[in-house]
């Protein structure tokens, strides 16, 4: 076999420039196999990491666990580690000067669970024995304490006590206003408990066992979440466990175990789970992310993952075959001679196949390495693209992560691609009979015949000879150019269908974050325990908004439903409610911002009181986009319907009549948020109906000078005493556009690189059946030159060709690649709407793309060509 | 001793109206050591005959039996390894390949047999093509009778039971004809291998020691010198 080596590395070493351009296309497959596989490991360890950061690093908790039962979890023999946490104790917060987050819940942390337990520590350390406390931040901002590491606190332990019954520490406060709530809670549950205190509802008390002192010795921000109440009357604090043997105790803690094999999580949770039935009321577990990031076995999400890459993985290497099966194609046609002549001195068609294997594992073995270095690289700097734009918006640090699977699945998928890549073309080669060799029938084709080469002769009109015999390459080499078209309509469809999908997601950010209106959307919770005189807390606050510095407009809305009987007024063809009665939704605005609407759409001012204005109109996308009126109301028209208000906490229908008193199909401002923007509604002032509950939230848009400040105007407001019991969420549009167009780009970074690469993979082929079929044709040419046709004759014979070539690529490509873009256009046309247009900076980028290549490509070969000497071009060997 | 026979050996193309009988019904038997020349018209059919002696082409009908061997009942496989070891076939246009050395293109043969060329009997070879000095030049780097006798070299080193030569020296000047007739008849006399040259020049055929005339594909003459 020594000989095989040394033809294969001779015949490699002699067409330097076509293997060099073999070995880039493997390069590049191999690249994108390792980058994927990489980014995906990378994706998933920061997953991990960021768990691990964020919660803790434990595959599940369990919950009320008894604790003199603990020896079922801890001495079960799959718990690798565990740690035990209990948040039963309560304190008051002396130190909050603010009504609200009356108490602390002291939360108790094992030495272990100081390791195993996420928290987020701005100072300091965590506790490391009695006495020790860490404290949230929130301590000093929302309650106005001012307590610094080092400090003490005095903290009075106790039990919240309500009619001699101890409360939880996380409900809400009981007073003698809305205990109803509470009694109407235990009226069911505890019946006798229920009728002894029913008539005595006083305010809650707290009942003081114990004060201790403890030194802060940290401050957090976030503590693992699992480890903590979430509630609107106390702060979590970290207090240390203290070393009491919980044997006997009856107390009922959470215990957090890391399995030693996490794919089998679910079976051993549900093992422990079981065996707690007997000697416990029950206990419960949940499994974290972290287990799920690590493979338990049922998990879904991971396996899903898991396929798409693979899917991706697969088209990889199935359009490397496709184009590099090309390049090893037009190796062995260069070697037909070669392959007849050693066959006829006795080559058998196994050898003749190895020596096309032998040349593929050459070329993969350099391409693979050269590709994982360079895959290495791209995911580097990819690594670095996504934490730079997007660390913000996934609340984690994406980490590189190279394991060894990566690169042995890289060399595998390669090895495969280069296996499938030479396999045609090595049986074809062992097939090239001898005495064609013999002959030096270089282009050693049965089938052809003149007929198949015939042109029209509107091309030898056009283009003369030179075009003729152009044309004629054309058909003669069919199937090499066929590779090499479809590479090129591959890419340019890729390109112009992605392009489009790219500026498809531009355009709905557009739409959706971009209004001169207001730049920032708020809305308003109400908790009805602690509130009453909803309405005018919700009014007040909205006017305390609006004087805020940096807010120059705002525009409040509530809104509602309004029920109609289809008969009388609906459009039966488009609504479907089953009981024959549908909805307009009611927008309720402020007196100002109705009176500056119903202008707008042009209400006359005697009609100003009492004036309804209907917005009606409903789109239907589709195929073709249909607009419709759902009601067959005009002007003037009365209409009866029942308003949908909220009374004593439950929802009721209030019947009144109404006057139309404009139609329009202008909308009020925010539209486009309320209801997805497509929802036939009636603006009213909200006076109107003042004396009405409405169960939804209220909201505002907000135009400011400055969105950032606004935001965080709003923000400080709802932590003083007067906005108790209310909270207001604050959308900054401003920044999700931004945080919008950073994933657009984000994502654009990564389907644009992939159509690259990919289509590089294809150009390198082009290259490579271009410039080899001028070489092999250079004896051609030479005749041609020779018997007369002119230099200017010749170059315009060969660039007539180039365009014939690219001009079929693009003739296919683009049609294909406006379809694409097409029925992405019309996928997403359910989700908004974008009217289809032409994409044509990408057409046109297409066709300066594949003009560059396939002309580029030519020219140097002919700068080569016109270089040789005519006669020895002519006497050259057949071999 | 008879080395190779031909029975009603025919090579036909096409059908019908465009039919060619390149080779029609020969017969005829090569005696071991003999030294036989086929003269022909160009397009009689002579190199089509020498091709289908040597196995690199398949007959219509008629068999071809070498050293008693019928080499059309071969597989592909025992046809290859047949003429690699029983056959060296020599070009006009020499056919050598351009990656390999003039040594490396002698000992073809022998590598893809799998076999360690023995370097004295390579040495004896390269020394009486006149290519001392010439092992290690590629065939670019030689003149046309050079990288013929690197062909007749080649042909030799698996000491065939026959050698066949196609128009081998109708690329070469009269010099290199000479010396290249001259390396035939030494094998031919010397190591008494049985050796069969197409050719339309009349000098070399006069240096065999039977002359076969073909035309249109048949012998029209078989005669003794």
């Amino acid at each position: 076999m020594d000989f095989l080596k040394t033809f294969t590395k001779k015949n490699m070493a002699r067409n330097k420039k076509r293997t060099v351009v073999t070995i880039i296309g493997v390069m590049l497959s191999a690249a994108l196999i390792c980058t994927v596989a990489g980014m995906s490991a990378s994706f998933m360890k920061s997953l991990r990491e960021n768990e691990i950061r964020t919660v803790g690093s434990f595959h599940a908790q369990f919950c009320d666990v008894p604790a003199d039962k603990l020896s079922l979890i801890t001495e079960n023999v799959h718990v690798e580690e565990y740690c035990i946490t209990s948040a039963n104790e309560i304190a008051l917060n002396e130190a909050s000067e603010k009504e609200s987050l009356p108490f602390i819940n002291l939360v108790r942390f094992d030495a272990t669970a100081n390791d195993m337990l996420a928290v987020q520590l701005t100072e300091g350390r965590l506790p490391e024995k009695e006495g020790e406390i860490v404290i949230p931040e929130q301590i000093n901002t929302m309650c106005n304490s001012h307590l610094a590491v080092g400090d003490t606190m005095r903290l009075p332990v106790g039990k919240r006590m309500w009619n001699g019954m101890e409360i939880a520490c996380w409900y809400p406060i009981i007073t003698k206003d809305n205990a109803s709530t509470f009694l109407s809670m235990i009226e069911e549950s505890d019946p006798d408990l229920y009728e002894k205190c029913k008539d005595t509802t006083p305010d809650e008390t707290f009942e003081i066992y114990e004060t201790r002192e403890y030194k802060v010795t940290g401050i957090m921000t976030e503590m693992c979440s699992y480890a903590r109440n979430y509630d609107n009357v106390s702060l979590p604090c970290i207090v240390w466990s203290d070393d009491r043997d919980l044997t006997d105790s009856e107390e009922l803690v959470s215990v957090y175990v890391r399995f030693d094999d996490v794919k089998h999580a679910d079976e051993y949770c549900d093992q422990i789970q079981v065996s707690y039935d007997d000697v416990s009321d029950g206990v419960a577990y949940t499994k974290t992310d972290l287990a799920r990031l690590n493979g338990s076995v049922n998990d879904t999400v991971n396996r899903t993952f898991q396929r798409i890459v693979l899917v991706i993985l697969i088209v990889i290497v199935s359009m490397s075959v496709f184009v590099i099966t090309n390049s090893f194609r037009i190796s062995v046609s260069e070697k037909e001679g070669q392959y007849g002549m050693l066959t006829s001195i006795g080559a058998t068609k196994k050898q003749i196949k190895k020596t096309v294997y032998a040349e593929g594992a050459l070329i993969g073995i350099i391409g693979t390495l050269s590709g994982i270095l360079l895959g290495i690289l791209v995911m580097l700097a990819l690594v670095a693209i996504v934490n730079y734009l997007m660390s913000d918006l996934l609340s984690m640090h994406m980490v590189f992560a190279f394991p060894w699977w990566v690169a042995l699945l890289t060399a595998l998928m390669t090895a495969i691609t280069i296996y499938f890549s030479c396999m045609i073309p090595a049986r074809a080669a062992a097939k090239i009979p001898p005495i064609e060799a013999i002959r030096g029938n270089r282009d050693y084709n049965a089938k052809l015949t003149g007929k198949k080469l015939k042109t029209s002769n509107m091309i030898r009109r056009l283009f003369g000879v030179g075009g003729v015999i152009a044309s004629k390459n054309l058909k003669r080499s069919r199937r090499k150019y066929r590779t090499t078209v479809v590479s090129l309509v591959l890419g340019v469809a890729a390109f112009v269908g992605l392009s489009s999908f790219i500026n498809l997601g531009e355009s709905a950010v557009r739409t959706q974050y971009t209004s001169v209106e207001y730049d920032l959307m708020a809305n308003m919770m109400l908790n009805p325990e602690v509130v009453e005189n909803g309405v005018e807390k919700t009014a007040s606050v909205w006017k305390k908004v609006s004087g805020l510095p940096h807010v120059d407009r705002l525009y409040t809305y509530q809104y509602t439903d309004f029920y109609l009987s289809a008969e009388a007024y609906g459009s039966e063809e488009v609504w479907n409610d089953p009981e024959g009665q549908f909805s307009l939704g009611v927008v309720l605005m402020s007196d100002e911002d109705f009176r500056e609407y119903a202008k707008k759409v042009g209400v006359k001012e005697k009609d100003m009181e009492n004036a309804v204005i209907l917005a009606d109109d409903y789109t239907e996308y589709g195929e073709k986009t249909k607009i419709y009126r759902l009601t067959n109301l005009s002007e003037g028209d009365s209409f009866h319907g029942e308003l949908e208000v909220s009374e004593n906490g439950d929802l009721a229908r209030k019947p009144m009549d109404l006057t139309v008193a404009k139609v329009t199909d202008v909308h009020p401002i925010g539209y486009e948020t309320l209801y997805g923007g497509n929802r036939g509604l009636i603006a009213v002032p909200a006076s109107r109906f003042a004396a009405y509950s409405f169960p939804e939230q209220s909201g505002a848009f907000i135009k400011s000078d400055d969105a950032e400040a606004a935001e965080t105007e709003i923000t400080d407001l709802m932590l003083t005493d007067e906005t108790y019991g209310l909270q207001v969420y604050v959308y900054n549009l401003k920044e999700e556009s931004s945080q919008m167009k950073r994933v657009l780009i984000t994502v654009s970074i990564f389907l644009y690189g992939f159509v690259i690469v990919i289509t590089l993979i294809g150009v390198t082929n082009v290259i490579n059946t271009i410039s080899t079929d001028m070489n092999f044709r250079a004896r051609e040419f030479a005749m041609l030159k020779s018997v007369g046709m002119s230099g200017r004759e010749f170059n315009r014979m060969i660039r007539l060709e180039s365009l014939m070539y690219g001009a079929k690529s693009l003739a296919i490509g683009l049609p294909i690649g406006v379809l694409i873009a097409y029925a992405l256009n019309k996928a997403f046309s359910g989700s908004f709407e974008v009217a289809f247009q032409l994409p044509l900076v990408s057409m046109l980028i297409s066709v300066l793309a594949v003009a560059l290549i396939v002309g580029f490509t030519m020219h140097l070969s002919l700068v080569k060509i016109n270089r040789q000497n005519i006669i020895e071009t002519i006497r050259k060997q057949t071999l | 001793m008879e080395i190779l026979r031909v029975e009603h050996l025919s090579k036909i193309y096409g059908e019908g109206e465009k039919e060619v009988r390149a080779v029609d019904d020969v017969s005829f038997s090569v005696e071991k050591g003999e030294f036989l020349a086929i003269i022909g018209a160009s397009g009689s059919g002579k190199s089509t005959l020498l091709h289908l002696l040597g196995g690199v082409d398949r007959p219509t009908s008629g068999k071809v039996l070498i050293d008693g061997e019928d080499i059309y009942g071969l597989n592909d496989e025992s046809l290859a390894i047949f003429r690699r070891r029983q056959v060296g076939l020599i070009y006009q246009f020499y056919n050598l390949l351009p990656v390999l050395t003039a040594k490396e293109n002698i000992t073809l043969p022998m590598d893809l047999d799998g076999q360690t060329p023995d370097p004295e009997k390579v040495e004896r070879i390269i020394s009486q093509m006149g290519l001392t000095g010439r092992e290690d030049h590629l065939p670019n780097q030689m003149s046309g009778g050079q990288q013929q006798r690197v062909a007749i070299g080649r042909a030799l080193i698996n000491d065939p039971a026959i050698i066949l030569a196609d128009e081998l020296t109708g690329n070469l000047d009269q010099k290199s004809t000479e010396e290249i007739v001259e390396l035939l008849r030494v094998a031919n006399k010397q190591n008494k291998q049985t050796v069969i040259v197409i050719t339309h020049d009349l000098e070399i055929a006069k240096q065999a020691d039977r002359v076969i005339t073909i035309s249109d594909g048949r012998i029209v003459k078989d005669e003794r010198n």
